[in-house]
């Protein structure tokens, strides 16, 4: 391997040399000069002191490589003498695997190595984020269809795509298990010898029962939700790689690199310092890029035939190997008395888990949090189930399920508004969490601005229901909806430190290196903002270094809405020791006391001098390398996953979103006209980049409400491809969309921020459903709300209407 | 995949001399956008292609003498949707083009490609039914005019022996009393294609009453090929539709149909859709005021 690769690091496989980085800083300053002229950013409402970077709408340091095309995604990476890897997968659902012959594959053309789960130590073959009990090829038995069975690595993939046709793969077929129920059932087949369930818990507050006997209306609902893929537009690949240190090095799209670094350590069992995992350009993730893919297969080549081997899944694989957003069932009741509060909550919730554990404990726990979210309930009792089936498996997507139970509680909510009379804004302002307010874990809640939200929306919404009023006629109806949310920021319950070390070279650049990496949403950006307004430098003095399990310490994954307000934090810490360090080096140098020297606006001021912060760097000469600043951020969380109670996060974001559809009363078809939402993401550090994320998650939101099911028979996912499952495109976006923030300012974050990015696809289905609702008096209760589905249940209205069952 | 021969031809001859020699082992190229798609995916490995994206003589739209236009096979959907000719003698078309795919596939793809590849859930073949246009074929042993509507056979077949080609597509001048709508039912706004449901309709209206001289309906994603369906038209002829008679066009229309139900969308459902969106073509196509072809 050559000289640059035991050089390189994240930042060069994102964004070029060190020397075509220089190019792209200095352009990038040209276009932020160029912004601040116009005064085109606008800004959001930091109080207090006057700040130079946060709060500012300024240009993505990414944007300018990405679109002009020099963005090195792994796709795009191509090694000297590379071999290209596949796989071949299972074509049963459940099976015991009787034999797996490779002998014809190993001698077809071109092929440099082939493996199977013969080829890893038995000890080291499970692999999985939360419980090891994922193989990294199967072994004794297949679980679903898609699973890996061997791979293949060739001179070219279309050597080793005909050679993965020759692998004889012999099978026993097993019973399949296809939904949850059947999975529950007395003496099913059972998918893992632990037995059916994967995870189940229970949360109780109060007494539900007596809470309904309380209660003046009682709503119950069954809702059902459909597995949904995550759809980034980058398929997972990556190309592993001996440099020349002999260290085993991945670069790889992923939201986690030192997770894959720990899962490596265990397969191959190398030494931890042996391997090295960088992450590549990350072409989108929202939580699809964690478990293990094509990393531990990549770097078992890799280590097999000494050479970089490339893998990538294609759209297909990504669809039928790749982990799913649960199928859900919930069985909800709402009681509340007539003057609009509620007395008691109970939901019943069934996920289909799949074949493997993946992050389904992960999303069962947060699911549990976030019952009755953002509102209080007096009375509670939540109830969870995640089964095995013989479907992929089932992991973490954005918002970790708690988008499903928004479905069901956000229509049920406006339902019961509509029947007591009040409106759905005051319904949430009666019910809705206030400041000092314990959430059902007993958490005593800070800085919440769901009531911010509702004032925000409110006037919006009493314009349009009376215009709506004298404009809805003929056979396009329009409606109004609304959902509001509460969304715990990082892990739920558990402790998940981030870290940052900041260094800086003698011309004056500082380069920040943190763990949790950028997968496209604009975390650098944010934290490099963060670090030079807390520094005093300018922004062109960040060089940000992400997602390097050498350059970097472990600072958690880049999921859960975590990386601005954890890794945020973590910069604002490794800041503050800085200033103190650079201070007291320049104090020795130049005869001046550190208490008399500030960092500001980019200039160093000690005493009556000031100079530029390059000079003072310039100034520091060898001593400078000497200041490594280091901040760690591990807020104490912690919950009992018993009984639910505790802090499960250190702080929360909230929102209100009203979305007003068009729904065509003939043909059922439903479009979104306007969006107002109203996010409580804290201060926001970036605004333009925020919104961005809430046009995101929105589009997402949409796609899930209207169109995207993964459609399953008989364990084959028959609608592998986007011709097939149907995501939102541009011009389904509505043409009014406005975002709204209201920065409730959190006392805990940096300089005020919480997070953003999960919330925004969270009250989307509930919203557009209850819209339904208001324009036809249809009470959809299963995602998606294609056309068909909406068309059938105006048909059922029209026939009660008439007095006809349907 | 096997070896592929590639054949650029420079003219029409040279096409019919290629094809000649292949014997049904040749495939036409033109803009690529379906076989393109069907090669990336390797789902068709053909033996002999022969490119006639390089005939000048193909690419081009004029006048008939009759006063009808003639479309060479060649042109794009980009170029039919921006030429005046098109607006002038056939808006329908235009109309069309606007609602197919995006912009890219517009610049690429040709309306004689789209016609050979008989997709069932094409644009240009509905317009075209409606318009009762004349397709021509070029073979070693000269010209053929097909009827649009007998060309379309099965599915992804046509009414061109193995050595013709389809040569250019003829419309014939339109009354002055001519109206005309193009509906397309998708599930998404955008770069649909498994659920979309398309009718075009043009009529003729009669001086005076008002009732319908003659229409031309055409339908899409609602069988094997794109549909043609005959007797709603008998019935609406004569006619100025009301609610009874579109009631009954709608029962004929519902029983005559043989869509495909899939993932997205049931067999029924599909019927349905199909109904609504041929009345609203027609109440549409009525009123011509309400429709503009002008070229975009």
């Amino acid at each position: 391997m050559s000289e640059d690769f035991a050089e390189s690091s994240g930042e060069k496989f994102a964004m070029g040399s060190a020397r075509e980085q220089a190019q792209w800083q200095r352009e990038y300053r040209r276009i932020i000069e160029r912004a601040r002229a116009r005064n085109l950013a606008w800004e959001s409402g930091v109080p207090g002191a006057e700040l130079h970077n946060v709060g500012k709408s300024l240009p993505r340091n990414d944007a300018l490589y990405k679109v002009r095309g020099k963005a090195r995604y792994a796709a795009n990476i191509a090694l000297p003498d590379m071999l290209h890897g596949c796989f071949v997968r299972s074509t049963e659902p459940h099976a015991r695997l009787l034999s797996v012959d490779t002998s014809a594959a190993e001698k077809a053309g071109g092929v440099r190595a082939v493996l199977t789960a013969a080829d890893i130590e038995p000890g080291r073959l499970l692999v999985g984020t939360h419980d090891h009990d994922t193989p990294v090829f199967a072994r004794d038995k297949v679980r679903y269809v898609g699973e890996p069975v061997a791979a293949i690595a060739a001179e070219t993939l279309e050597q080793a795509e005909a050679a993965a046709q020759l692998v004889e793969i012999e099978y026993d077929p097993l019973p399949t298990i296809l939904d949850p129920e059947a999975a529950l059932a007395p003496g099913a087949e059972l998918v893992d010898p632990e037995g059916p369930l994967i995870t189940e818990h229970s949360l109780v507050n109060g007494d539900v029962e007596a809470g309904f006997r309380q209660a003046d209306i009682v709503l119950e609902g069954v809702f059902t939700t459909e597995p949904i893929e995550h759809c980034f537009m980058e398929a997972q690949g990556g190309i592993a790689f001996i440099d020349t240190d002999g260290v085993l090095t991945l670069l790889v799209s992923t939201q986690y690199p030192h997770f894959h670094h720990a899962e490596l350590v265990h397969v191959t069992g190398l030494p931890e310092e042996k391997i090295r995992v960088i992450q590549s350009v990350v072409g989108g993730a929202f939580g699809g890029k964690i478990d293990n893919t094509i990393e531990a297969a990549a770097c078992l080549f890799a280590l097999k035939t000494g050479r970089a081997v490339k893998i990538e899944l294609s759209r297909e694989e990504v669809f039928t190997s790749t982990t799913k957003r649960h199928a859900t069932q919930i069985r909800q009741r709402l009681g509340a008395n007539r003057d609009g509060r509620f007395t008691a909550l109970d939901i019943d919730m069934l996920f289909d888990g799949g074949a493997y554990r993946s992050y389904s404990r992960v999303v069962a726990g947060r699911c549990m949090i976030h019952a009755g979210l953002p509102y209080r309930f007096p009375n509670l009792r939540a109830h969870l189930s995640t089964a095995f089936t013989n479907h992929v498996p089932s992991g973490s997507m954005r918002s970790f399920g708690v988008v499903k139970m928004a479905f069901a509680l956000e229509q049920q909510i406006n339902e019961l508004a509509r029947k007591i009379g009040i409106s759905p804004i005051d319904i949430r302002r009666i019910n809705g969490l206030r400041d000092g307010d314990a959430m059902s874990t007993g958490q005593s809640l800070q800085d919440v601005g769901l009531m911010a939200t509702l004032d925000a929306i409110e006037p919006i919404y009493e314009r349009r229901k009376r215009e709506l009023a004298d404009e809805n006629h003929g056979t396009r109806k329009r409606g109004l909806g609304i959902a509001s949310l509460g969304y715990g920021i990082g892990y739920s319950g558990i402790r998940n430190p981030s870290t940052a070390r900041l260094r800086v070279s003698a011309d004056g650049l500082i380069t920040s290196c943190t763990g949790t990496p950028d997968i496209g949403t604009g975390s650098d950006m944010a934290l490099s903002q963060i670090a030079a307004e807390k520094l005093g430098v300018g922004l062109h003095r960040i060089r940000m270094i992400s997602g390097d399990s050498i350059k970097t310490d472990d600072s958690g994954p880049t999921s859960a809405s975590r990386t601005t307000y954890f890794s945020g934090n973590a910069v604002c810490i490794a800041a503050d020791d800085f200033q103190r360090q650079f201070k007291a080096a320049l104090s020795v140098k130049i005869a001046c006391p550190a208490g008399r020297i500030r960092i500001e606006d980019d200039r160093v001021i000690a005493g009556n001098e000031s100079m530029d912060f390059a000079s003072a760097c310039g100034l520091l000469g060898d001593d400078v390398e000497k200041i490594v600043a280091y901040g760690k951020f591990d807020p104490d969380i912690e919950i009992d996953i018993f009984t639910f109670r505790g802090n499960a996060y250190p702080t929360y974001t909230y929102a209100t979103h009203l979305v007003e559809i068009e729904v065509d009363e003939e043909l059922g078809s439903v479009g979104v006209v306007a969006v107002w939402a109203a996010q409580d993401g804290g201060v926001i550090i970036n605004p333009i980049g925020a919104e961005g994320q809430v046009h995101g998650g929105f589009a997402q939101g949409l796609g899930m409400a209207l169109w995207e099911k993964i459609v399953r028979e008989d364990g084959y996912i028959v609608n592998p491809n986007y011709r097939d499952y149907l995501l939102a495109g541009a011009k389904d976006m509505p043409t009014d969309f406005e975002t709204m923030f209201v920065e409730a300012s959190d006392r805990t974050g940096p300089y005020g921020a919480k997070g953003i990015a999960e919330a925004s696809i969270i009250p989307v289905p509930g919203a557009i459903a209850s819209a339904l609702g208001d324009a036809l008096g249809i009470r959809p209760s299963q995602l998606p709300m294609d056309s068909e589905t909406i068309y059938g249940l105006i048909r059922e209205r029209n026939a009660a209407d008439r007095g006809e069952s349907p | 995949m096997t070896e592929c021969r590639y054949t650029r031809a420079e003219s029409v001859e040279q096409v019919i001399e290629s094809l000649v020699d292949a014997d049904g082992k040749a495939h036409i190229i033109a803009g690529g956008v379906a076989l393109g798609v069907l090669l990336n995916e390797r789902l068709f490995d053909p033996a002999w292609l022969i490119d006639i994206s390089r005939i000048a003589a193909l690419r081009s739209v004029e006048r008939t003498a009759e006063g009808g236009i003639r479309i060479g096979a060649l042109m794009t959907h980009s170029q039919l949707q921006r030429s005046k000719v098109v607006a002038e003698a056939a808006p329908l078309i235009i109309e069309m083009c606007r609602e197919i795919a995006c912009d890219r596939i517009k610049n690429r793809g040709t309306i004689g490609g789209n016609l050979c590849i008989a997709d069932p859930n094409g644009d240009p073949p509905v317009a075209l039914l409606a318009l009762n246009a004349t397709v021509t074929a070029a073979g070693p042993d000269g010209k053929r005019d097909i009827p649009i509507r007998e060309f379309f056979i099965d599915l992804y077949e046509t009414a061109l022996a193995k050595d013709e080609f389809l040569r250019d597509i003829s419309i014939a001048p339109l009354p002055a009393s001519a109206g005309f709508a193009y509906e397309k039912f998708a599930a998404r706004k955008a770069m649909d294609y498994s659920s979309t449901i398309s009718a075009a309709v043009q009529v003729s209206l009669e001086p005076g009453t008002g009732a319908i001289a003659d229409i031309g309906i055409g339908l899409s994603g609602v069988g094997v090929k794109p549909v043609w369906p005959a007797a709603a038209e008998n019935l609406l002829r004569g006619t100025k539709p009301d609610k009874r008679v579109f009631s009954r066009m709608r029962d004929i229309l519902f029983e005559s149909l043989e869509p495909i139900g899939d993932n997205l969308n049931s067999e029924d459902y599909k019927r349905h859709v199909a109904c609504v969106i041929v009345e609203r073509a027609i109440i549409r196509a009525c009123c011509p005021s309400q429709t503009t072809g002008a070229p975009s």
